[in-house]
């Protein structure tokens, strides 16, 4: 048996701690809760949970937030179905069939679909990334800060191009701010202080979670209290379907849900493209490929699966880029990054090396997670649907306490409180002009990583750029970023309006 | 204010953010020894960067002034840049972080709740009583007693 393959059946043992077990068991429905409910998210709810893990041990922690990220990615569908509205950006396309559905009184049907989508796409995202993660691992352990520096400004790229529809230029001057901010502190490679302003706080840089937690939580909650109360329409459940026929009837469309499954992990495993993209792809081609695309956006119950599956099929994939390259494609496993880093773990390579059982634990647990999303998805429809009578009034409160907390507890710095209400300001009047956000945590994220890369890099070749065209991976990554960059520039200069 | 004046604004507003961030890159402490060995310094990447927000400041405001001069004098006004409900709950906020280094996290998280709760229009008596310590009471359980993350101390309590 393969060191990979008795990992693997080693970390099964992680189940059987029952700290696990309680910990999936919360944060599973915890998950699925802030998918519900728009305007939270998956997102928004890590973020916010994140500070519960700071005093749990590293497999725990990171196994809860994996959960609550795949708990959130079905939850979504549950608005998405009942009220019409997606409960996260993921399930965007689970609208267009699985609201005519509930309107037809198949609500339950539609949930059921959706779930057993979810848990099955999620599944094959996981097999996925057991096995693919540890190859891509291993090869990376090659990569020298060339090709750290090539993958951290593509991964820059990729965020920008999909966070930024409406302006790229918008989103160019994030992620540019987001690497600026990266600069601030004391230099990794000396000990020159660089824009600290005598404030001893900064001299460790601007540092992740109150960034996070401003941007993130802060700022959507004060989008949130503009909204004012106003209560959704629920649709009412009044059918039921059978688990097993669920299955039955999704098995009837394997070609789609492998097929949805395949483009979820892949999209998701690409820095900066998302679910929201990899639901629309994937709901694309199985309209493209069916034999009646027209009863597609009418309730047709495989818009539903190729929607669900791949987007929770992305969960798995965009795994891949943080725990072997240790650079998040997206704002959660961004946020998953931050996590790592508080209990001294450094996602990369060298962490399958030096922490394989923790890295084989978060496989197996994210199996089991899907498992329980499955059961809570299926069994607990209706109060999961009943969350949505929740009103901002309550609910914006809540979430900014936690934030105080969450901000507070790494360092017990009220320091790093005002920092979190000055980028929740700052969020919120960017989300006004139209700037997206997720440019700037990736930059500020990404930035020493690619400061590293480009200085190491430069020295060794005595000041010549050149030195990126000499390794072939970096060059890719470096040409593919300047191309998407002058495509953009080019669109940007030459088009014509209307 | 139009969106394409805001934009404007932002990006005129980016130059003069950009332009003492640069002068000040050449004052870094230490910066002069590790230039005189090196091209690539500490100021090197935070100049390379303050350039690049410069060209695009400079984009952003081409473009705005190239939409300005083409637009219809008649188009609709975009979304409020802020609202008052926001405003209030943002300052209480900032009230409740100050207050709960004297009052403690305790009291603060529980008058802070009462009055976001007022404030986005919550009227029933018996949430406005009953919701905030109980809220206040299962975030201090979790975090201190189950998690052993510490809360702010107060000097009062």
């Amino acid at each position: 048996m393969t060191a990979m393959g008795a990992d693997l059946l080693n970390a099964f043992a992680t189940l059987l701690d029952p700290k696990i077990l309680v910990v999936l068991l919360i944060s599973v429905p915890v998950g699925i809760i802030v998918g519900v409910l728009p305007g939270i998210g998956a997102t928004v709810g890590v973020t916010v949970l994140l500070p519960l893990t700071f005093g749990m041990e590293p497999i725990l922690g990171i196994s809860m937030l994996v959960a609550v990220y795949c708990g959130a990615f079905y939850g979504g569908a549950v608005s998405a179905i009942l009220i019409n509205t997606p409960g996260t950006p993921a399930a965007i396309c689970t609208v267009l069939d699985g609201f005519p559905m509930a309107q037809k009184g198949e609500a339950h049907k539609a949930l059921s679909m959706a779930v057993v989508a979810s848990f099955l796409g999620g599944l094959f995202s996981v097999f996925v990334l057991s096995f693919i993660a540890p190859l891509i691992a291993e090869a990376a352990l090659r990569f020298s800060y060339c090709e750290y520096f090539a993958i951290a400004i593509f991964g820059i790229i990729m965020v920008i191009t999909s966070s930024s529809r409406k302006s790229f230029l918008k989103g160019l001057i994030m992620g540019t701010f987001g690497l600026f901010l990266a600069c601030i502190g004391q230099d990794k490679m000396g000990t020159v202080e660089r824009y600290t302003f005598d404030i001893l706080q900064l001299t460790r840089g601007i540092p992740l979670l109150p960034v996070l937690v401003g941007l993130f939580a802060v700022s959507q909650a004060l989008i949130l209290t503009e909204q004012g109360a106003k209560k959704a329409s629920l649709l009412k459940i009044a059918d039921k379907a059978g688990l097993l026929s669920t299955f039955r009837e999704i098995f009837r469309h394997t070609r789609t849900l492998l097929k949805s499954s395949l483009i979820g992990t892949i999209v998701g495993a690409i820095p900066g493209t998302g679910a929201a993209i990899a639901s629309f792809v994937s709901y694309s081609e199985a309209k493209r490929s069916s034999k009646d695309p027209e009863k597609f956006g009418t309730g047709e119950i495989e818009g539903v699966i190729a929607s669900e599956s791949s987007n929770n099929a992305v969960t798995g994939g965009a795994l891949i880029p943080l725990l072997t390259l240790g650079i998040p494609g997206d704002p959660i496993t961004a946020i998953m990054l931050g996590a790592f880093l508080v209990h001294g773990l450094i996602p990369g390579p060298s962490l399958f090396v030096e922490s394989a059982p923790l890295i084989y634990g978060i496989f197996i647990t994210m199996l089991a997670t899907y498992f329980l999303v499955l059961a809570f998805g299926y069994f607990g429809a209706g109060p999961f649907a009943a969350i949505l009578k929740l009103r901002e009034a309550i609910l914006v409160p809540i979430i900014l306490v936690v934030c105080f907390v969450g901000a507070y507890a790494l360092d017990s710095s009220l320091f790093d409180v005002g920092l979190a209400l000055a980028f929740g300001v700052l969020g919120y009047f960017l989300i006004k002009l139209g700037f997206p956000l997720a440019p700037i945590v990736m930059g500020l994220i990404l930035g020493p990583i690619a400061e590293e890369g480009l200085r190491q890099a430069l020295m060794a070749s005595g000041g010549s750029w050149a030195i990126f065209l000499t390794r072939p991976i970096a060059a890719v990554f470096l040409g593919l970023s300047a191309l998407i960059v002058l495509h953009k520039a080019w669109t940007l200069a030459f088009r014509k309006k209307g | 204010m139009n969106q394409t004046r805001r934009d404007l604004a932002f990006g005129i507003g980016l130059l003069v953010f950009v332009a003492p961030l640069y002068w000040l890159s050449y004052y870094f402490t230490g910066q002069k020894i590790i230039q005189q060995a090196r091209d690539v310094g500490p100021a090197f990447l935070p100049r390379l960067l303050l350039i690049a927000l410069a060209v695009q400041a400079a984009f952003l405001i081409g473009l705005s002034l190239k939409n300005l001069a083409r637009e219809s004098p008649v188009a609709p006004p975009p979304p409020a840049l802020w609202h008052l409900r926001p405003a209030l709950v943002f300052l209480a906020f900032v009230v409740y972080v100050s207050l709960a280094t004297v009052l403690g996290y305790v009291i603060s998280t529980v008058a802070f709740l009462g009055l976001s709760f007022f404030l986005l229009g919550e009227r029933k008596l018996w949430k406005l009583l009953l919701l905030p310590p109980a809220i206040t009471l299962m975030v201090y359980l979790l975090f201190e007693t189950l998690l052993e993350v510490w809360l702010p101390r107060g000097t009062i309590f």
